[in-house]
């Protein structure tokens, strides 16, 4: 076994390289930065109910979450290997609200989230969309919405499973319909409040074992765009 | 501050050997206190991990009284829906009388401090001795190591990721690129086994009666590039070396692994393969071998079964139940063998302390901008809050926290800033 001491050079570089004050190990006096802060979209949370573990709760992370690690190559390929969206646990039936004023785009259109979707386009630039929903969701395109309004049921991905994956999966993508962000960067919300603290695979990030400090927060996950190459095709990984 | 200020305030924490992040209350005794049996936090100019609270530079004992106050109407948040009646803080009444000092010690205060950088040490835990094992790139070299808070010194355990031992001696490190996991004894760097499992998370039992050891993992189906759900599982297990692997159990989403204490016996959750039963299972491994299985049984039989954790002594479990309808939905405590199981009256993520205490991290209510600590009693069925969340702000990211052998501090990842914090609740 090697042992490893930290020198004052390695203290400071790590300090400056957080950009803050750091006592890497051993008490010390920080400042720490300001969490980050949703951008100014005015958007909201797809549920009028409050969370709760017996209503709704925030079950995957958008980006390199070990669940999508595991399907890279399958449910994500098109997405490079990345979870593009949010999930939101929520029995079957539960009642789903626009994000935000806007416009329908596409009634179970072209872009994944069996059995049925919804997009619908924002003044702001970004489209949200609601994936496997329960049924077709009444709404028409071309139709306008209003924030909060009821536009669809949650459902489960196969449609018959919603006794083990009742969930929303809510997108937002860019103008072209072609580029997903990370919505927990768009959405003012206390997101870490959302889990209800009821752990999940989708809750923890895949470790890139040769740079672990990586894609590991909720709010440093790179944009995806549709069709590029895997993000996530690590060589050595874990867990 | 700006960056030559936190600078300069660096250099001189490292020339000084760093400076505590919390007051130290014993230079400034209060001339009155208030007999409070919870921890009740004084105000103290600790750097907040949390930058939504403003800290204050009170010290005092009329400062803590408020605060003992404070804790017998400040209870956990619950979520809006939520049937639950919140726990109950229980702290000893106050009185506004003044109390001259005493050779009595004063409550004690928490204190939080940072004990890692921003981006590192993930996925970690902590060894018996208290040495808080992680995995991390430095000095060039990406692996796990064991450092003890406070200590400059890190130690190289070994260049993968993987489960340890808690007195560190062994190791299961995870090769998902090579589909193996090496069972490695690291005093001397010896191979005990190479299991072919896929790099599946591999865990230790403990020690048995006779002093022998085994190893188990749940290895995922060959689906698991397929669809979604349902993820298929074998639950196996086998001897330090490799030998005696058996497959115990096959089943449905399986998780949440774990050996009760004596080594004998597993307990997960999942369904059987027959989709039927959802539940927290357990069967009886030493009564297994490789041509004759003891079945599986479920405990707790209920959809929405997840988290389950089990205690250190292996007489309590601890569990999740989502989307049931609001009787079901909730925490839940019951006896390891299925007993007594009871909706306890608080939601959060929980950790089991070596003490028997269930230490949790309630939901905050929308007027909170932090958690506070809080700690279950199986036995009694009382909660006790040990911080307070204007004082001792715990905002944690990913529900990354572990509590620390004899059950005084925790460690966390602050969302805050994403580094390692450590909360010290208990002298």
């Amino acid at each position: 076994m090697a042992n490893f001491r930290l020198t004052r050079r390695q203290y400071l570089k790590l300090g400056v390289t957080a950009g803050i004050g750091v006592g890497l190990v051993g008490p010390a006096l920080v400042f720490s930065p300001p969490a980050a802060v949703a951008q100014a979209t005015g958007f909201r949370l797809p549920f009028e109910a409050e969370p709760g573990p017996a209503t709704w709760y925030l079950r995957q992370w958008y980006g390199n979450t070990r669940w999508a690690y595991r399907q890279r190559r399958a449910l994500y390929s098109q997405g490079q290997g990345f979870h593009f969206g949010v999930d939101f646990w929520a029995p079957c039936g539960t009642p789903v609200v626009a994000i935000g004023d806007g416009t329908v785009a596409a009634v179970d259109g072209p872009y994944g989230a069996a059995p049925h979707n919804l997009v619908i386009r924002h003044s702001n630039g970004w489209a949200s969309l609601y994936g496997h929903l329960l049924t077709r969701s009444p709404m028409r395109v071309g139709q306008s919405v209003r924030q909060g309004q009821v536009v669809a049921e949650t459902g489960a991905p196969s449609g018959s499973d919603c006794n083990t994956h009742p969930h929303l999966h809510l997108e937002i993508r860019d103008s072209s319909l072609s580029r997903a962000t990370n919505p927990v960067n768009l959405i003012q919300a206390d997101w870490y409040n959302l889990t209800l603290g009821v752990d999940s695979e989708g809750l923890q990030f895949q470790l890139d074992l040769n740079q672990p400090d990586r894609w590991q927060t909720i709010t440093d996950q790179p944009d995806v765009r549709f069709g590029a190459a895997l993000y996530n095709d690590y060589g050595r990984t874990a867990p | 501050m700006n960056r030559k200020a936190a600078l300069q305030l660096l250099a001189g924490l490292l020339a000084s050997g760093g400076l505590t992040a919390c007051a130290d209350t014993s230079t400034t005794p209060p001339t009155q206190t208030a007999p409070a049996t919870t921890a009740a936090p004084t105000i103290t100019n600790a750097a907040s991990p949390n930058s939504e609270v403003a800290s204050t530079t009170t010290t005092g004992s009329t400062q803590t009284a408020n605060l003992t106050t404070q804790a017998a109407t400040t209870a956990p948040a619950t979520t809006a829906n939520s049937p639950t009646v919140p726990p109950t803080a229980a702290p000893t009444p106050v009185t506004n009388t003044p109390v001259p000092p005493t050779a009595t010690a004063p409550p004690f205060t928490p204190t939080l401090k940072m004990v890692g950088p921003a981006n590192s040490g993930y996925y970690f835990t902590f060894a018996a001795d208290g040495r808080l094992v992680f995995y991390a790139r430095a000095n060039n070299q990406a692996g796990s190591w064991a450092a003890t808070i406070g200590n400059p010194d890190w130690q190289f355990l070994a260049p993968g990721f993987g489960n340890f031992t808690s007195d560190l001696s062994l190791a299961a490190l995870s090769d998902k690129a090579a589909g193996t996991t090496l069972v490695t004894r690291l005093d001397g760097n010896k191979t005990l086994a190479t299991l072919r499992n896929r790099g599946s998370a591999t865990i230790f039992s403990p020690a048995d009666q006779s002093g022998g050891q085994q190893v188990a993992y749940l290895l995922r189906s060959l689906q698991q590039d397929g669809p979604e759900e349902p993820q298929h599982f074998e639950l196996w297990v086998a001897n330090l070396d490799g030998s005696q692997a058996r497959a115990v159990w096959t089943g449905l989403e399986a998780a949440n692994l774990a050996w009760f204490p004596a080594g004998r016996k597993l307990m997960w959750t999942g369904r059987d393969s027959t989709n039927q039963k959802f539940g927290l299972w357990v069967q009886d491994i030493a009564k297994t071998t490789q041509s004759a299985t003891a079945p599986a049984y479920t405990i707790i039989a209920s959809k929405g079964v997840s988290v389950a954790s089990l205690s250190p002594d292996g007489q309590w479990v601890a569990y999740w139940v989502t989307l049931q309808g609001d009787k079901f939905s909730g925490v839940w405590l019951a006896r390891s063998d299925g007993s007594q199981a009871q909706k306890l009256d608080w939601l959060g993520g929980f950790r089991w302390a070596d003490t028997g205490e269930l230490l949790y991290l309630p939901v905050r209510r929308s007027n909170e901008t932090a958690r506070a600590l809080w700690s279950y009693s199986p036995k009694s069925g009382k909660s006790t809050r040990l911080t307070d969340p204007a004082q001792t702000p715990l905002k944690v990211a990913l529900d990354q926290w572990q509590v620390a052998p004899g059950a005084k501090s925790i460690v966390f990842r602050n969302a805050a800033d994403n580094s390692l914090w450590q909360c010290v609740f208990r002298a």
